[in-house]
């Protein structure tokens, strides 16, 4: 497979924080999971490939191009960015629309493809809601879709689940990896193994701003199973949930929140569990609003990697 | 060849319009829009406090002669400047304090056509709050004294417009430029408005042409009244011509534009 992104001896520091050191990559299409513990410098890698910030040392090409300030590889590539961004004051089909016509598309174009795009990631009922009204998880599906709007050839997912709700998860996981299937690259930034697992095989592992390991999917999934797995779920009956949870096996502890509506959950199965939690939410009355996969397991299987 | 080159140009300039329209119609939903927009109707409300004293007891001033000396120190010296402060410097630094520049960094739209979105945007809105406040004011002053008294006031009406346009184009240029190079430009840009520009222009010497108050007032002086900055700027007359002040303010906006430009370019935004 020809490489799409390659990285060549590239460091990155900023003042005396070494977020990068020495990477020595290639990239090829298709699916591609970064996995790391917050912090490692996922996010770092990304603002370089897409050009947002300047390597101290080393290379990096996309597509053959140097892609520091190079706005005209921005046609070839959609980027979701990790934090919570959005115009306030936009509905979703406006943002959308305005993004499209960046892209080049005449107004009539950009609003057609808008609407595909919110239809497709079902949004197309909250077209007209201000974003800003959005809850986290539409958030994280309207940053997905304005990635998607010139169908790039590259994507570059910075914590693209963060947030979202089983449901949401599980179509966005399906879509990347249709999209992935089309022949497209696609970068995905995550610190939770599982889900990258979900979407491809293809891992890199980074660490304190180093590659440790490329493509061993099976290994780590080995290591990480000896750890419990931590799950953060926001629903608006956690105790009644918390009661139904504990009658599975593969729950090991569950600490409750009931004034913010939280549960914390312990597994052994992460996979199990995750399916377990799709379950619910289809089939009983519980309404979960949000989960979250700290990343403590991944930092003792790092910290094990490392020494 | 050519019609490939004409077509990115449209193409850019499309961009332009799009970045353009995105801004304006995020600005005019914004909060603050509605503060500015009142700030800019205060020469209407003293124009209508003016008008219910006159016709309660003599002023001693005509409706035309309020206009001019209203529009010379709170138009020119207050609301012009605090208008180019918000709208020019958070333009861009709503961008980054929202972290929503990532989009644009991600689109294939030019630095400078960015800019230049971003700019006129302001300078628009600026501009329309800024002539339709003192048109308004223009119409209540000499409409309500006689229809020769609006004929006869309309040069220096239309003066004063452009005059306020072209003081808009620099400041806001200036005030862009500042989100580009400082963190909390609004902060900085008021401190250099109602600080230095307010204060320095009526210094006497030279040093006053350091400040783009003095070339405002060079090309069309306005009776400031008998306050302290009246006596000033009667002890310390502005002394560029018209020509050199024009040419002055149609540089800086140049300037600050190219350079609001060059930062952009040159910098990393690290919005995580």
């Amino acid at each position: 497979m020809s490489s799409v992104i390659s990285y060549r001896k590239v460091s990155r520091w900023f003042g005396e924080v070494i977020a990068l050191n020495d990477i020595n990559i290639d990239i090829p299409s298709g699916v591609t999971g970064l996995l790391g513990p917050n912090g490692a410098g996922k996010t770092t890698f990304l603002n370089l490939v897409t050009g947002r910030l300047k390597p101290s040392k080393g290379n990096i090409t996309v597509m053959g191009q140097n892609p520091w300030n190079n706005y005209k590889l921005t046609r070839f590539y959609g980027f979701v960015p990790e934090h919570d961004a959005y115009y306030e004051r936009l509905t979703g089909l406006e943002f959308l629309t305005y993004m499209a016509q960046m892209q080049g598309f005449d107004r009539k174009g950009a609003k057609r493809t808008a609407m595909e795009i919110l239809e497709r990631l079902d949004l197309i009922n909250q077209q007209h809601k201000l974003v800003a009204a959005y809850s986290k998880g539409m958030r994280q599906r309207i940053k997905l879709a304005q990635s998607l709007i010139n169908d790039p050839e590259i994507l570059y997912l910075d914590e693209p689940l963060n947030g979202m709700d089983p449901m949401g998860r599980a179509n966005t996981i399906s879509l990347i990896k249709k999209l992935g299937a089309t022949g497209k690259s696609i970068i995905v930034s995550s610190h939770i193994l599982h889900e990258v697992e979900a979407m491809t095989q293809q891992i890199i592992l980074i660490h304190n701003g180093r590659i440790l390991a490329e493509g061993i999917v099976d290994e780590i999934r080995g290591l990480i199973d000896e750890y419990p797995h931590n799950v953060h779920i926001h629903t608006n009956q956690p105790r009644d949930m918390a009661t139904v949870l504990l009658r599975h096996k593969d729950v090991i502890t569950i600490h409750l929140d009931d004034k913010r509506g939280f549960l914390r959950v312990q597994s052994k199965e992460p996979e199990k569990f995750y399916h377990t939690l799709v379950q619910l939410a289809v089939e009983s009355e519980f309404e979960i609003t949000g989960i979250e996969s700290p990343d403590d397991n991944l930092q003792s299987v790092f910290k094990y990697l490392v020494k | 060849m050519q019609e490939a080159i004409r077509k990115a140009h449209k193409r850019k300039l499309y961009n332009g319009f799009v970045i353009f329209r995105m801004t304006l119609r995020n600005i005019l939903k914004a909060r603050r829009t509605i503060f500015l927009a009142l700030l800019s109707a205060t020469p209407i409300a003293l124009a209508v406090l003016f008008l219910l004293a006159k016709y309660s007891h003599d002023v001693g001033t005509s409706g035309f002669g309020f206009f001019a000396s209203t529009m010379g120190t709170i138009q020119l010296r207050g609301i012009l400047l605090i208008l180019t402060v918000f709208y020019g410097s958070t333009v861009f630094s709503d961008e980054i304090d929202r972290k929503t520049l990532i989009y644009i960094q991600s689109r294939p739209v030019s630095q400078f056509v960015f800019i230049l979105g971003k700019y006129m945007s302001a300078f628009l809105l600026t501009a329309v709050l800024l002539v339709l406040s003192t048109f308004i004011t223009y119409l209540l002053l000499t409409l309500t004294e006689s229809a020769g008294y609006f004929y006869a006031g309309l040069s220096f009406l239309a003066k004063d417009i452009l005059v306020m346009l072209l003081g808009s184009a620099a400041y806001v240029a200036f005030m862009m430029f500042l989100a580009f190079i400082l963190k909390k430009p609004v902060l900085w840009g008021l401190l250099f408005a109602l600080g230095w520009e307010n204060v320095v222009v009526n210094i006497p010497g030279p040093i006053n042409k350091l400040t783009l108050l003095h070339y405002i007032q060079s090309i069309f002086p306005h009776p400031v009244g008998t306050n302290a900055a009246g006596i000033l700027a009667a002890l310390n007359p502005a002394s560029s011509s018209v020509q050199t002040s024009v040419t002055v303010l149609i540089a800086i906006t140049f300037a600050f534009i190219f350079l609001s430009w060059f930062f952009y370019r040159i910098r990393e935004y690290k919005l995580n």
